[in-house]
């Protein structure tokens, strides 16, 4: 189970991701991922309520991300608490934190890096 | 001469002997252990090649001779039998003879000879590369160590493979769980957001990861997704050495083992003097995703290979006793300073001058543990050399036994492990010797045929707990006392308990062996015991079930150089005790005094206790003070009070030695310094509880 809600507010775009994101809610958040983006604002996703996570979620963050940063120049804010463990933990496992910048744009500190809240890069092992 | 790194070799040496004789004789009961017979090959390999880098060409041709002969084993081609354990026993017991006289005497040259011999009896003679004179062979690499490689895994699931309900990241995690992983995640591919089909998977993986486990190991890991990914699994360090080199792959070389690139390509790069990976990308040779993933194979490695080089270089280092006992000295001076200087500080009251003592007091006493941590050895590698023991006494005796040793991480000061060494070995003689039935009684009996001993090591408070069990047949109480009586060690009038009448054992010169034997049974283990376990400041205890088993029991002092003391003056001088023999202190009243008449015996509840000057005793000069202080303590075999002037107080004492100055006063073990700068000395009960009863049957000769 997923609740996505799409909220405008102060001039940005504002996602809101509660519950599980896997394969099986995919699609649900994919299409308020594209409203967000089609609107044309700045895009801040809070995702601090996601209970559950696999690659499917992380890789569909990383192409709100890119697109972002190739249209707009800018990238993707979060906005809400700290991440729950099982989101960290996935971030982790698909090993997306494995170097401190995007590697298709220049310049751009990795957003999974920002995410984690790690202020320095370091190469991790996964354990 | 010996230069300091051939000493540290002799070291070493004996250490690795020490676990090869553990390891062999465990190897007797599981022979087809790999782990076992690829650490017995190791050890071997090491003297080896180290013996021959320290010029010890003796000690290293010999180790080779053995060492072909685990090579055989090894490889599946010799099997583990009673006879090769044997010699290599014997073979290990000669090498340990040619460390103590490296450079060697001729006189054992026929045994020597005799032993390759029948190492070349086993060893076919093709094998024989070498004889005792002859020049090493090439060293053989091969599977040398079952240490780590690194692995490339490329990892490249199709896109439909969620929709088949595979989740890729627990994949990625089990692989993970075979050794230490580096995952580096390709996202060149997945689209836009407009354009992604957020069902497919755009990601696939270029993983790091080392490990000791087969390829076939890693392969089974993608069991579930065969013919639903691209996996490519390529060994990229295979070898030991080159592991533990520091020399890290270009950019190019990984490139090209990736087939991202060409020969030709990195030539043309090259040339143009720029950093690889940016010159690549800019004449189109690679793309920047590979060129990323090259960059973070290469950081991976150096990451891999620097714990490597650490963990080798780093993991420890080998200091001389002497060197630690001169800075367990120093740090218990820097603690005396210490206390003196917060004492000055309490009595200066200047809070610059006591923030700083109290900073100093922290500091030092952070210190003061450190080095006492320094100085701890778990329990089982200081008990390694029992299993040897063990098995030569049970083929000796022709016993079945079986030894294992529960606890064996328990540490303890190394200094006490080695005061422990004599006394083990004495207890372990009994148990097998005494202790355990032939096997045929034990069936009869309904027990297992293999005998067991047990160690078993466990703290309690500030003190380790050592036991020894064997579940033979149990001690006879009855017998034990009519053998002390027989003895004369006893009466034979005295009424006593059970736990009492074993006590017994404990007497010098008591034996109940019915003959003596190679082994055992002269009647001097069990009170030598004793007297070395409470030399170290420890406590023997016995407990016994007939027909059952038998445990003694060490209460032993975690280190040597702390004690937890009594601190007390007599005339002019300070002495410190064990506190832990300490029972009570009470004021010797007048009443005391005039109920014990001239015998010096106090009455303490239900019991009588003597009691004696220490300054009678000491020959202190000067008068007694008006009031005077017992000190109720437990010695070797009796409850005695010692009088002295006055009881200052409990005190933690740094144990410092006397020097040869006090060689011959077997009544003082140490000193130490105290807070202000006095020296006080620690007195051995046991010696002056001895000295006294020595005295009074004296008197009582003198008298008849």
């Amino acid at each position: 189970m997923v609740e996505t809600l799409l909220e405008i507010k102060n001039q940005k775009a504002i996602v809101h991701v509660k519950g599980d994101a896997t394969i099986d809610t995919i699609k649900t958040i994919h299409t308020v991922f594209v409203e967000a983006f089609n609107s044309g604002l700045p895009v801040s996703i809070d995702i601090s309520d996601v209970l559950e996570a696999d690659g499917s979620f992380i890789q569909l963050l990383r192409s709100l991300c890119y697109s972002l940063i190739i249209d707009r120049n800018y990238t993707v804010e979060f906005s809400g608490d700290e991440l729950s463990p099982a989101l960290k933990q996935t971030i982790m496992d698909t090993g997306f934190i494995c170097r401190p910048e995007c590697v298709r744009v220049d310049g751009i500190k990795c957003i999974c890096n920002k995410l984690m809240n790690i202020p320095e890069f370091k190469l991790e092992t996964m354990e | 001469m010996t230069n300091q790194f051939q000493k540290a070799f002799i070291d070493e040496a004996k250490e690795i002997i020490e676990s090869l004789e553990k390891d062999l004789v465990a190897l007797e009961s599981d022979a087809n252990d790999s782990d076992l017979i690829n650490r017995i090959f190791r050890s071997l390999h090491t003297i080896k090649g180290s013996g021959a880098m320290f010029e010890f060409m003796r000690i290293s041709n010999f180790a080779h001779e053995l060492e072909t002969l685990f090579d055989l084993v090894r490889n599946g081609k010799l099997s583990i039998s009673s006879e090769i354990i044997t010699l290599s026993l014997k073979s290990i017991d000669f090498l340990k003879d040619l460390l103590e006289l490296p450079n060697g005497s001729k006189d054992n040259d026929a045994l020597e000879q005799q032993l390759i011999d029948q190492i070349h009896l086993i060893v076919p003679s093709d094998r024989n590369t070498t004889t005792s004179g002859g020049k090493l062979p090439p060293e053989n690499r091969n599977g040398e160590r079952r240490k780590s490689s690194v692995y490339r895994i490329f990892f490249k699931p199709q896109k439909e493979i969620f929709l088949r309900g595979i989740n890729t990241v627990l994949i990625l995690k089990n692989l993970s769980k075979l050794g230490k992983m580096f995952c580096y995640t390709h996202e060149s591919e997945i689209p836009v957001i407009n354009e992604i089909d957020p069902e497919l998977h755009y990601t696939f993986w270029t993983c790091i990861l080392v490990t000791d486990r087969m390829v076939e190991e890693i392969q089974d890991v993608f069991i579930f997704v065969e013919g639903l990914c691209e996996l490519e699994i390529s060994e990229i360090i295979h070898d030991t050495e080159e592991l533990e080199s520091n020399t890290v792959p270009m950019i190019g070389e990984i490139l090209l083992s990736k087939g991202d690139v060409t020969k030709k390509e990195i030539d043309v790069v090259r040339e143009a003097n720029k950093r690889f990976g940016e010159k690549a990308i800019e004449l189109g040779v690679t793309s920047k995703d590979k060129v990323s993933s090259a960059l973070f194979e290469q950081a991976a490695i150096k990451n891999v290979k620097k714990e490597v080089v650490t963990n080798i270089a780093g993991s420890t280092i080998r200091v001389q006793n002497e060197r630690l006992d001169t800075l367990t000295n120093a740090v218990s001076e820097l603690v005396t300073l210490q206390a003196r200087l917060t004492q000055y500080a309490e009595v200066k009251r200047e809070s610059e001058l006591t923030t700083i003592a109290e900073y100093l007091e922290k500091l030092t006493l952070s210190l003061r543990d450190t080095v006492m941590v320094i100085r701890m050895v778990p329990v089982a590698e200081g008990f390694s050399s029992m299993y040897r023991l063990v098995r030569d006494l049970g083929r000796d005796l022709k016993k079945k036994v079986n030894l294992s040793i529960i606890g064996g991480d328990t540490e303890l000061d190394k200094a006490v492990i080695d005061n422990l060494k004599d006394p083990m070995m004495h207890l372990i003689r009994n148990c097998v010797d005494h202790g355990l039935e032939n096997p045929d009684e034990r069936i009869m009996q309904g027990k297992p045929e293999i005998g067991q001993v047990t160690i078993s090591a466990e703290h309690i408070g500030s003190h380790v707990i050592v036991s020894v069990t064997d579940d033979g047949k149990g001690l006879d109480a009855d017998k034990i006392y009519s053998k002390a009586v027989a003895k004369g060690l006893i009466q034979g009038e005295e009424i006593m308990e059970e736990t009492e009448m074993f006590q017994l054992i404990f007497l010098p010169g008591f034996s109940t062996a019915e003959k003596t034997t190679s082994v055992s049974g002269r009647g001097v283990g069990m009170d030598v015991v004793k007297r070395n376990i409470e030399s170290i400041r420890g406590e023997v205890s016995l407990e016994s079930k007939k027909g059952v088993s038998t445990t003694i029991k060490m209460k032993l002092p975690i280190t040597l150089a702390i004690i937890d003391g009594l601190l007390f003056t007599v005339g002019e001088e300070l002495f410190v005790v064990n506190i832990s023999a300490v029972s009570e202190c009470l004021e010797l009243t007048p009443e005391i005094r005039k109920a014990a008449g001239e015998q010096n015996i106090l009455r303490l509840r239900d019991a009588v206790v003597p009691y004696v000057s220490l300054r009678d005793l000491l020959n202190i000069p000067g008068s007694p003070p008006e009031h005077e202080q017992i000190i109720i303590m437990h010695t070797h075999d009796q409850t005695m009070g010692f009088v002295v002037d006055s009881v200052e107080g409990k005190h933690q004492t740094v144990v410092k030695t006397t020097g040869r100055l006090f060689s011959n006063v077997k009544e003082v073990t140490g000193a130490t310094i105290l807070g202000d700068g006095r020296i006080a000395l620690i007195l051995d009960v046991n010696t002056i509880a001895e000295k006294v009863n020595n005295n009074y049957l004296m008197l009582v000769k003198n008298s008849d």
